[in-house]
């Protein structure tokens, strides 16, 4: 019993995690918590729908359509949103951004209907067992696709020129920019990034329950910035760590306690992380807030 | 209006005056010569999110408290009145108290925990707190039965007369005037220099001996009193509530009104209120198009006033002025 929560909570808090690297990379540079990047990524997962059940072109470049969907969303939404607000209060921010996931999620709603639709799983479900526990090769998928992707990430910020310019930028954006950094450039570049991350995720989400619906996004987002916060905010590997740990006392507390209380959880811990050691798990004191 | 409390101190303690003036002569008109219950409906629906608005900027206008949670202390006070009426069918006036009481107490709960936080933080731990509300809403059936709702709320009544619209008009009217005299008030005293001083710099504040603790929570008792309150008129008004009548996107509309409208200001809370009330109502054919409509008007609206409401008029004003003086002197020199 135990094991077979604690299997289900591991897949569901690594797609969290993935969710919540792109709140966490927005807020590492700008500061405010991008509540658009939830609704971004239904987009990917609805695009992906959309291209593999209606106009029936396959897996592999549903998948690619809906990521750049969700990239060029992304983007756009930073250059007509967030671009003109650089020096605003972080609250004016943070209003636009909630105003831009009320026009994306009734768009959709528009476009697509608001009920939910089938999603097919993407490779064929088998069940194995370890001591009674079941798994299937979805959450195998699942667990083997983010760990290349976290893998992935960690290489590009650690390794590469693009990644010494996020790291750049998130410690100060205006030297960098002296240092001849154009930080607009990358601050779209990290908003692509990001929002091709959260697509993923939110795709995982779609083909793990069958299902793509109109506040996938919303859903899956809130427990996604819970996560960054629980982790320390602005830290990557805090959003993995603080994913997984929400999807396993997900899990374990719906099993335990109460299923109707298990959207709860996650809220009560983000209330007392936020008052024992607002900083996160793994944060460091934010200092340039208001 | 910011205008004129800029460069005249008398026309400043008027326009008060002027304003709340007007707001009663047409609170009171405008129900008796409208004889569409609908139109009526929404004169109602903007004074109450006038309430709502105005009593939210207490807390994020004058203390700079980015409260997310104001929908959800409305509901409260509605679910207290109904829970009240419909259990010992005690009184509307009593109601109103009990629910801003209600409101109050949770609005100090939410505040104490959250006295280190600040900006993006206190908005998501809001969020956290209006989601665990909703979901004790949803999961506690004995009491609140759940996603069902509560039917069948009694009119509010005086002896024998029930209220009629516009009677609840009048009635929240009545709030909105006193919460728009407390907003007033307020901002002229002690306790609004101490709000705005803590909102600019709470270090600063505290060193001159500013007690934070204090007037943090005095906003949030304050504002969620007056949002209990409203919650409690609301009730009586549509007989029927449930955890779907004042969601997270209530809040947030509610937000939006005071930054839209002014953040800080006495009336702008209200304008913004009245725009984001009836402005909508054109797209009312179709109810998702009200929401696209809400929230194209909380991008757009953001970006021109760039966070600081006011500025960008101030600034084309500048510009207009700078030009249409640059065009003259340009004309003199080619003359």
């Amino acid at each position: 019993m135990f094991l077979q929560q604690f299997i289900n909570g591991l897949s569901m808090g690594i797609m969290y995690a993935l969710m919540a690297i792109g709140y966490s990379m927005v807020f590492g540079v700008l500061y405010f918590i991008n509540f658009a990047h939830g609704s971004i990524s239904m987009v990917g997962a609805y695009m992906t729908w959309y291209l593999l059940m209606i106009i029936d072109v396959g897996y592999p470049i549903a998948i690619i359509g809906g990521l750049l969907t969700a990239m060029f969303l992304g983007m756009i939404i930073e250059k007509v949103g967030y671009l003109p607000l650089r020096r605003a209060p972080r609250l004016s921010l943070l209003v636009v951004s909630l105003g831009f996931s009320f026009i994306i999620e009734i768009s959709v709603q528009l476009i697509w209907g608001t009920e939910a639709q089938y999603m097919p799983p993407m490779i064929p479900i088998n069940n194995y067992y370890i001591m009674n526990a079941k798994f299937n090769s979805l959450q195998i998928g699942v667990l083997f696709i983010s760990f290349v992707l976290m893998v992935l990430l960690y290489l590009l910020i650690q390794k590469t020129k693009i990644g010494i310019v996020f790291r750049a930028v998130a410690l100060d954006k205006d030297t960098s920019g002296l240092m001849g950094v154009n930080v607009n450039k990358v601050i779209s570049l990290l908003f692509a990034t990001g929002s091709i991350i959260g697509a993923i995720s939110a795709i995982m989400v779609a083909v793990y329950y069958n299902s793509v619906y109109s506040t996938l996004g919303v859903s899956i987002g809130m427990k996604g910035f819970t996560a960054v916060i629980l982790g320390g905010i602005g830290s990557i590997p805090g959003a993995v760590i603080g994913g997984i740990i929400i999807g396993i006392l997900e899990s374990l507390g719906g099993a335990y306690i109460s299923t109707a209380y298990k959207d709860g959880i996650a809220f009560i811990l983000l209330i007392i992380i936020l008052l024992v050691r607002p900083a996160g798990l793994l944060g460091k004191e934010i200092e340039k807030e208001g | 209006m910011s205008y004129l409390r800029k460069y005249n101190g008398k026309i400043k303690l008027n326009y008060f005056q002027v304003g709340i003036g007007s707001i009663i002569l047409t609170g009171l008109v405008l129900p008796l010569i409208i004889k569409n219950n609908y139109l009526i409906h929404l004169v109602f629906m903007s004074l109450l999110f006038g309430v709502l608005a105005v009593s939210l900027n207490f807390a994020i206008g004058y203390c700079g408290l980015a409260n997310l949670a104001h929908g959800t202390f409305f509901g409260l006070g509605a679910y207290v009145t109904a829970l009240l009426a419909l259990n010992f069918s005690t009184p509307f006036y009593v109601n109103l108290i009990l629910g801003g009481l209600f409101a109050s107490i949770f609005g100090i709960l939410l505040g104490i925990p959250t006295l280190r936080l600040k900006g993006v933080f206190l908005a998501l731990v809001s969020i956290g707190f209006t989601q665990i509300i909703r979901i004790i809403q949803l999961n506690w059936v004995e009491l609140t039965r759940g996603p069902m709702g509560l039917p069948g709320i009694p009119a509010a009544k005086i002896l024998n007369f029930q209220f009629t619209i516009v009677a609840y008009c009048y009635y929240i009217l009545f709030l909105l005037i006193i919460t728009l005299t407390i907003s007033w008030r307020i901002k002229n005293s002690k306790i609004g220099r101490a709000f705005f001083a803590i909102k600019i710099d709470p270090l600063a504040a505290s060193s001159i001996g500013v007690n934070i603790v204090y007037y943090k929570i005095l906003a949030y008792v304050i504002s969620s009193f007056i949002a209990g309150s409203a919650g409690s008129i609301y009730a009586h008004y549509v007989s029927f509530i449930s955890p779907d009548t004042f969601t997270l996107n209530d809040s947030i509309t509610i937000l939006s009104m005071v930054i839209l409208g002014g953040a800080g200001t006495i009336f702008g809370p209200l304008i913004g209120a009245m725009f984001l009330v009836l402005i909508p109502e054109l797209f009312r054919f179709v109810d998702l198009y009200r929401m696209i409509f809400i929230g194209s008007f909380m991008v757009v609206g953001v970006i021109l006033n760039d966070g600081t409401p006011g500025d960008f008029l101030k600034l084309k004003l500048q510009n207009l002025k700078q030009q249409v003086s640059a065009y003259f002197s340009k004309g003199s020199e080619s003359l």
